[in-house]
């Protein structure tokens, strides 16, 4: 009973990790958006 | 060679589709209990008597063609191209009832473009629409993503003739071993994510004020139309409705990773997180994001006209990535397309047409074949300058490692044209019927790769043949073109039998 417990566990800890990590990977990919948008709007900001 | 269909064929496909007709109308009930709950009584009765209408052609199906056969791959193609048909035709049917659409032809457009998860929509005054139907929406966008024939598969369809209908659907991957246990885990990934995102844009809708009743249902309706890569919204000013930093970052996060592969979301949630670093189409897929924006931020730079960076990246990079992903959700009118320079459009155009990853809930030419292709030029470029008796080899890590073979290469260069086809036949047609070409091509491509961003040619007033048009090209584009190609070659031998 104990053992198959810790297996259920063992999984669900494992699913948490997965969504935590995927959910920081849309953020990443925003962050360097942002960070391209950013240079690209002081090259015109600086030009004006 | 397709070989000819013979009379068992037939019989067995209807049986089939028997099978899956009463599974649409038995998820039917679903926003009959939504009608019943919330006292709308005239599309509870629609929906009653659609649902009833589906079961009973169904069963009617499945006791007249009472086969015990397993499918062979090209029947299994031509269950699921003819399924597409079926369900728009009967999932229109409450929608035309419902009163917001001028003809049944808006209402199956309507209908398609939710399975397909396309999101472009011809409906009348939206805000107005009950709850019952609104949901309907919805939810066909959410079963459409997931594949007709995957929510079959875990509900109403047994047997050893899964698989063939399964590659039908333009999911080539088996996940997991088993075509079945395939079909759950892409549920439970799903389901896991709707409860997150539910209650994620519901407590950012009471914190805005809104009713829990009301707050809940634009929540889940957000979350199945952006996870599934649709981009329906409850009203008809779309995300632009909300005013929300917040809803459009969620959205963004859940529609970017609908559109993520589903072995990725099995690999990384069974122990590999890695994977997220090591995969080949996604980091092709960053790379590919970051340089249709920077097309997007370019074609601004001439006409620069925003108050400031953060308008500016909020709009520029919200329809970016809505394009990119194939949700069409859109933090703006399609009038402010009017002010969006050519190269930017350009740019949302290249993003939709190369569409998400593979077995995912996108569409459009996908970017592992994109990365599959730019490792065949490589590999061929290494063949040429080294010498002669060199054997080149070229790998990537998809899941796991795999190494580039002829067969891989010339079946995504067939699949990249025949999309590039699709794409420019669409633009074409909408020239003929009088609209500029760069519009016309934005539309056709946003149909075509089932994105649903629009800049103003679908509307309930465009031309009827425009609207089939689309239609077809929602349908093709999902069904990435071989199921297609094997029901039309099912209908011709039903005219020339050997």
């Amino acid at each position: 009973m104990m053992e198959r417990l810790k297996k259920y566990i063992r999984i669900i800890d494992r699913w948490i990790i997965g969504i935590v990590l995927e959910l920081i990977y849309p953020l990443i990919t925003f962050s360097a958006a942002a960070i391209l948008c950013f240079l690209l709007y002081l090259t015109v900001f600086i030009r004006k | 060679m397709i070989p000819y269909f013979s009379r068992e064929d037939v019989g067995l496909i209807l049986y089939y589709l028997g099978k899956i007709i009463k599974g649409i109308g038995i998820i039917m009930l679903i926003p009959l209990f939504i009608g019943v709950i919330n006292h709308e009584w005239s599309p509870s009765i629609n929906f009653l008597f659609t649902s009833l209408l589906s079961i009973s052609i169904g069963c009617l199906l499945i006791i007249i063609f009472q086969e015990d056969r397993d499918l062979n791959w090209r029947q299994g193609m031509s269950v699921v191209a003819l399924c597409w048909i079926i369900v728009m035709f009967l999932g229109a049917i409450p929608l035309y009832l419902s009163g917001h659409y001028i003809n049944y032809l808006d209402a199956s457009f309507e209908s398609m473009s939710a399975i397909a998860t396309t999101g472009l929509t011809v409906v009348n005054d939206l805000d107005h629409m009950s709850y019952a139907y609104n949901f309907w929406r919805h939810l066909m966008c959410f079963i459409g993503g997931q594949g007709i024939i995957l929510v079959a598969l875990t509900l109403f369809v047994r047997g050893g003739s899964v698989f063939k209908v399964y590659v039908g659907e333009a999911r080539e991957e088996k996940i997991m071993p088993n075509i079945i246990q395939t079909a759950r885990f892409i549920w439970l990934v799903s389901l896991t994510y709707l409860v997150i995102g539910t209650t994620i844009l519901f407590g950012i809708n009471l914190w805005r004020n809104m009713s829990p009743g009301r707050a809940l249902f634009h929540a889940i309706c957000l979350f199945m139309a952006g996870w599934d890569t649709a981009g329906f919204a409850v009203q008809s000013q779309n995300v632009l409705y909300y005013h929300s930093p917040a809803i459009e970052l969620f959205t963004a996060m859940f529609f970017l990773l609908g559109a993520v592969n589903f072995g990725v979301h099995y690999t990384v949630w069974t122990g590999k997180p890695r994977e997220l670093l090591r995969n080949y189409e996604l980091k092709i897929y960053i790379v590919s994001i970051l340089i249709t924006f920077f097309l997007v931020c370019t074609g601004f730079i001439i006409h620069f006209q925003f108050p400031d960076f953060i308008s500016f990246f909020r709009e520029g990079f919200y329809q970016l990535i809505s394009a990119h992903t194939g949700v069409g959700y859109s933090n703006m009118t399609f009038h402010n397309f009017a002010y969006w320079p050519p190269l930017a459009i350009l740019g949302l155009i290249i993003a939709m047409g190369l569409g998400g990853s593979s077995t995912s809930t996108s569409g459009g030419i996908k970017i592992l074949r994109i990365g599959i292709l730019l490792k065949g030029i490589k590999k061929e470029l290494k063949v040429l300058t080294s010498p002669g008796a060199t054997v080149v080899v070229e790998r990537f890590h998809h899941i796991r490692d795999i190494e580039i073979e002829d067969t891989h290469i010339k079946m995504a260069a067939i699949i990249i044209i025949l999309y590039i086809t699709l794409y420019i036949t669409g633009g074409l047609i909408g020239v003929f019927y009088g609209y500029p070409f760069l519009p016309s091509l934005f539309e056709s491509v946003s149909a075509s790769a089932n994105v649903g961003l629009s800049m103003g040619i679908t509307s309930p007033f465009m031309p009827a043949g425009l609207k089939i048009t689309y239609i077809i090209q929602m349908w093709i584009g999902r069904l990435e073109f071989i199921s297609v190609f094997v029901l039309f070659r099912f209908l011709l031998s039903l005219k020339s039998p050997e």
